[in-house]
């Protein structure tokens, strides 16, 4: 039989039994309803705090550093700017920039505060306040392309001033950082232990200093993780040609190693949190050490797929009462029509069209039961959107869209529907293509 | 020289019923020319439905040669069976069973959809099979609108309309009274008669063949004791 025959011969069956069909289709479409409401609602949640952890720069980012591992040092690729230029090639990477810190004395008429240089891009710093993240108190952010400027935060400031004076009064003001660099000298460093001499720590220890203006106070403004803390930001190109020189922490001033060619740390941020992993997976597969935030908060993502897993479990209950129906409904058309069964044998139906010609009825079944579903569980979607967000109204939350009624959710029900129904309808199938056609035409 | 449509030799048919075997058909052997109009007689139980189903393909012999328009039917599987009965053989029954939701048409149409015969094809054919029987008028009323009769007409339509070598129709009159009898007989013979169609008719009724039939076999406890030329 071609297909278009043996559908319309299967909906012309269920047509005869109308009533027993549409409580058949109801069933399916109250289970496929079940399961896509409670799924568009998990996806839906998902998606909100999916959303609220990829504004979080914390949350996105990825850090990289030279691998760990023990291999050779030939052997560790170099993470340099041309690695930094690769990591952002990476599919769901948006940005890579070298964490840059250099410590140092910040003076400023005579006060003095000791902390890190810290080199940030002026895009990302842009970014920080235009999410909220970071709050401009006074001035404003250093642009692209501009250096020796300083943003700096309200507590840094505060520390660096008397009590009595506003740290407002610093933006426009010329700063000076003073930083420990070393020589750059390979046979200074090579000269460890006793044979270092106080000359050689004095004559290393060459302080350089930077001018800098300060162009904003700035304070958090996030309640997730506050970063701003004590920070003073400067440009990338401000810091980065410190940074090869100059001494880390106390080891490297003792060692009178210095950081040199290349980065201890490289920041990479991803398009999202659903990102992170495989970028983290792409870098350390390139001979780096990646590591993320979400790596101590991984359980959250097992939670959500725990979670959807359970609301999908639900409608499945209802899906799995729903097939028992069609199970009941098609063996009772096998045993009414066992006669009409034996005749098309009779004039040469084989098993398989037989068996056929009953899938497709189970088919049609789980397709009506399927877009019915559909309906129904938008439906219910909405509605259960609609009570929470006016519970969220009664408690002064804002209102948010709960329902992630997704095309995928849509092909996937119609699809489930459809092979839950098949395969609900393969034991009468096979009972109908068993059927002996001198039997049924002698006793139906 | 005459082609023979069905040859058989030493058919056999048994079924088990507990302890008890039934020798339904028990060695039967003859051969039907194409084109004849064979009757089978024989009282209840004689096996005449039974070898009938063995000829129809509806049923597998237990032993034996059974040839119809040159296919071996006992080297078939399943499968080959039922493409053997959707071409080669039309079926009859006493009952008609007719599809009783389904109009005298869709019935009719029935065995051309399992030949995959598209729409726009069907149509005529269905047309000129339901012509033939003079159902034309009747083409779009169910079965339980039409009479006895007329379901049989239908019932003779649907198993004419794929054309098949062989007609095997199963006490087609059964179930009529004496008019309708003689008209379904009448329509059986015209068609033996205008297509050079094989007629092999089972029948109690022995008056009936004797009207119609070329020759009379006779069945009785599975074996054929006579087969004479009317």
């Amino acid at each position: 039989m071609i297909f278009r025959d043996q559908f319309r011969y299967a909906f012309s069956n269920l047509r005869k039994t109308r009533l027993r069909t549409a409580l058949t289709a109801a069933g399916v479409a109250i289970g496929i309803g079940a399961m896509t409401s409670m799924v568009s609602v998990g996806a839906g949640t998902q998606r909100n705090v999916l959303t609220a952890f990829n504004e979080q720069f914390l949350l996105t980012s990825v850090m990289v550093r030279p691998s760990e591992r023990d291999s050779a040092e030939a052997e560790r690729p170099a993470l340099d700017s041309a690695a930094i230029a690769a990591f952002r090639d990476l599919p769901g990477v948006r940005a890579a920039y070298p964490v840059v810190a250099v410590p140092g004395l910040l003076l400023d008429q005579g006060n003095r505060l000791f902390r890190n240089l810290e080199g940030m891009p002026a895009w990302l710093l842009g970014e920080q306040i235009e999410r909220g993240r970071v709050e401009l108190v006074a001035g404003r952010a250093y642009r692209e392309g501009e250096t020796n400027a300083l943003v700096l935060s309200e507590r840094a400031a505060g520390r660096l001033l008397s009590d009595s004076v506003s740290p407002d009064t610093l933006v426009g003001r010329t700063v000076s950082f003073m930083v420990a660099q070393g020589s750059g000298d390979s046979e200074d460093a090579a000269r460890t232990g006793p044979e270092r001499g106080p000359a050689d720590f004095i004559r290393q220890f060459a302080p350089t200093t930077l001018e800098l203006t300060v162009v904003g106070i700035v304070k958090g403004g996030g309640t997730l993780a506050d970063f701003v803390g004590l920070s003073l930001w400067v440009p990338l190109a401000t810091v980065e040609p410190l940074y090869a020189r100059a001494f880390q922490d106390l080891e490297s001033i003792l060692t009178g190693e210095v950081q040199g060619d290349g980065y201890a740390m490289v920041q990479v941020l991803t398009d999202g949190v659903m990102a992170v992993r495989p970028t983290q997976d792409s870098l350390e597969a390139r001979g780096f050490t990646a590591q993320s935030i979400l790596d101590e908060i991984k359980e959250v993502r097992r939670a959500f797929v725990i979670m959807n897993g359970l609301l999908a479990m639900i409608g499945g209950v209802s899906l799995t009462v729903a097939a028992m129906m069609i199970v009941n409904t098609l063996v009772m058309a096998v045993l009414e029509r066992t006669n009409e069964i034996g005749l098309l044998k009779s004039m040469g139906a084989t098993d398989a069209d037989v068996m056929r010609l009953f899938l497709t009825e189970a088919g049609v079944i789980g397709i009506l039961g399927g877009v019915g579903g559909l309906v129904l569980g938008y439906a219910v979607a909405r509605i259960t959107n609609a009570i929470a967000n006016f519970q969220f109204q009664r408690v002064g939350e804002v209102s948010i869209d709960l329902v992630a009624f997704s095309f995928w959710i849509i092909v996937g029900g119609l699809g489930f529907a459809l092979f839950v129904s098949l395969v609900a309808g393969v034991y009468p199938a096979r009972r109908a293509a068993r059927v002996d056609p001198v039997v049924a035409l002698r006793h139906f | 020289m005459t082609e023979t449509a069905v040859r058989c030799s030493e058919l056999q048919r048994h079924f088990t019923r507990g302890a008890h075997t039934v020798r339904a058909v028990d060695g039967v052997s003859l051969e039907i020319a194409t084109g004849e109009f064979v009757g089978v007689v024989g009282t209840s139980g004689s096996g005449k439905t039974t070898l009938l189903n063995l000829i129809g393909g509806l049923d597998t012999a237990t032993s034996g040669h059974l040839e119809v328009m040159g296919q071996r039917l006992d080297a078939l599987d399943s499968r080959q069976l039922a493409l053997y009965r959707r071409t080669t053989v039309g079926i009859v029954f006493q009952a008609f069973h007719l599809l009783p939701a389904r109009s005298a048409f869709e019935n009719v149409e029935l065995p051309l959809l399992l030949q995959n015969v598209t729409p726009s094809d069907r149509q005529p054919t269905v047309e000129a099979a339901l012509d033939q029987v003079g159902l034309t008028a009747r083409r779009d009323h169910l079965p339980s609108e039409l009479s006895a009769g007329e379901q049989q007409r239908v019932a003779i339509a649907r198993a004419m309309v794929k054309r098949p070598r062989v007609l095997l129709a199963d006490e087609p009159t059964g179930n009529l009274d004496r008019r309708n009898s003689d008209e379904i007989l009448e329509l059986i013979q015209g068609l033996n008669r205008e297509r050079e169609l094989t007629v092999i008719m089972v029948s109690h009724d022995e008056d009936a063949v004797e009207r119609t039939a070329h020759r009379a076999i006779r069945l009785d406890d599975g074996r054929v004791v006579e087969s004479a030329a009317i």
